[in-house]
């Protein structure tokens, strides 16, 4: 009896270890896969807060029209960021969907950024204000999304990695997540002088 | 006889160690570096911009909407003097008071910079739909001339008479009462240690009762003390402290919200997602 003893608390020690991380690792993995969902739907948010800008803006712009317009054609018929099934493609595919479309509207708001300067009866047109207070809003809740999906793998990271839970996690699956590091290119702010209004 | 003593150096290595440890514990517990200091007041003015009846008027006026409006908003306002980002700053000084019920999400937060002449109301993930982000842009720009002349009570009470009227036409409602006593089950300190305390002495008496319960069956000598045990009705004592516990949380749960002090403000949970707007005067 007693030699059963400790091979059995050995085992129920095992499966409990096992059982409490792999909760934790379900956890932080889902904690990651919201966070993801949310930057997809705030940067798809921002996308197609941009057509109609491009729209307002067409009337004003010499130089870059034709730039404007390149931009419009690439992007159609594309499947929106928010329609992606995050099960369907790897995290790395994913984030650089994200990243590919963050940096496109980026060069765009740039684009725009150039009319919006070189016309002051633009900066003063109402529906392009109020267009731009929406997409400067997108970008804030791009940052803080971007920001909390960055906290989320940190924890999902330090839950995989950390003993005891690395005993475990390669085991079920659960491998070390990469960080989405949006380059510089990819967060131009638009910009307007909201004093003219 | 030689006496075992510990030496003063020895002592001394022990007590740094100690003190060592401590500090590394005292750190670790401090949160990450550069987290934002939740706010703990409706209006927060450290560099007294506003006077004292004017602090006083805001703070009674949130009061009063968050009691009156149908979606019962948690709003609050902080002069912080100089901030880096202001859109930052917002979004992380609301993360951290928790404004708004958990759940609901009907917070709010008005900040002004004055030092760089800018203003954000940062927006509760609950009041998106109602107060979009060119909303609140038009409320704070409407501010401007109060904020250029420098009337910033004038200002405060502008906006929150302009979001008032938005959000007494929105159909966003919340259960102020359902939602507080759901998110603020927590009881304080003293009623913790009677309701813990109670129950701690419960389980040991009742212990010792069976415990002597059972030498009697067996015919053994009881002593007075087990008698005494035998005598008591641990039913009865059981279901006051639970009536204790049960009390001292739906006053604490009633008490919730900064209710006690006028000025305080406790966390309800909310959060937001960086929606509102900015500007500049």
């Amino acid at each position: 009896m007693r030699k059963l003893l400790i091979p059995a608390i050995l085992v129920i020690g095992i499966i409990a270890l096992l059982g409490s991380s792999y909760n934790r690792f379900m956890g932080a993995d889902q904690n990651v896969k919201e966070q993801m969902g949310q930057l997809q739907n705030e940067v798809q948010r921002q996308t197609d807060l941009i057509p109609n800008l491009v729209n307002t803006v067409k009337g004003y712009a010499t130089h870059e029209h034709d730039t404007l317009t390149d931009y419009a054609a690439a992007r159609s018929g594309e499947t929106p960021l928010n329609r992606i099934d995050p099960r369907s493609v790897s995290d790395e595919d994913l984030q650089k969907k994200i990243l590919d479309a963050q940096t496109r509207n980026a060069q765009e708001i740039k684009a725009i950024n150039v009319v919006a300067e070189q016309s002051p009866q633009l900066q003063a047109n109402q529906n392009f204000t109020s267009l731009m207070v929406q997409l400067e809003g997108t970008q804030n809740r791009i940052t803080v999304a971007r920001q909390r999906l960055q906290q989320a793998i940190l924890a999902y990271n330090q839950t995989v990695m950390h003993f005891p839970g690395n005993l475990a996690a390669g085991i079920m699956g659960y491998h070390q997540r990469v960080y989405y590091e949006a380059s510089p290119a990819a967060q131009t702010p638009p910009v307007v002088d909201f004093s003219k209004h | 006889m030689n006496v075992p003593t510990v030496s003063r150096p020895l002592l001394t290595r022990t007590l740094h160690l100690v003190l060592a440890v401590t500090a590394l514990l005292c750190l670790s517990l401090t949160g990450p570096a550069g987290a934002a200091t939740p706010l703990t007041e409706l209006v927060t003015d450290p560099h007294q911009s506003l006077s004292g009846q004017e602090q006083d008027q805001l703070v009674q006026k949130l009061t009063d909407l968050r009691q009156t409006l149908p979606s019962h908003p948690h709003i609050l306002i902080v002069l912080p003097g100089h901030v880096d980002d202001i859109d930052q700053y917002a979004n992380e000084t609301f993360h951290a008071s928790g404004i708004g019920q958990k759940g609901q999400d009907n917070g709010l937060l008005i900040v002004l910079d004055i030092p760089d002449n800018q203003a954000r109301i940062e927006v509760g993930y609950g009041f998106e739909g109602d107060l979009t982000d060119l909303q609140t842009f038009n409320i704070l720009h409407a501010a401007q001339p109060d904020l250029k002349a420098g009337h910033y009570a004038a200002a405060l009470n502008g906006m929150l008479d302009s979001i008032a009227d938005i959000l007494r036409k929105s159909e966003t409602q919340v259960h102020e009462e359902q939602a507080t006593s759901d998110t603020d089950f927590n009881i304080n300190g003293f009623d913790l240690a009677l309701g813990v305390g109670g129950m701690v002495l419960f389980a040991l008496g009742s212990g010792f009762t069976v415990r002597a319960q059972r030498r009697e069956a067996q015919g053994l000598p009881l002593s007075i003390f087990d008698r005494f045990l035998i005598s008591i009705p641990w039913d009865v004592i059981l279901s006051l402290l639970i009536n204790i516990l049960s009390a001292a949380s739906r006053n604490n749960a009633n008490s919730s919200g900064g209710d006690k002090k006028r000025n305080s403000y406790k966390s309800g949970g909310g959060d937001s997602g960086g929606g509102g707007a900015k500007d500049s005067w």
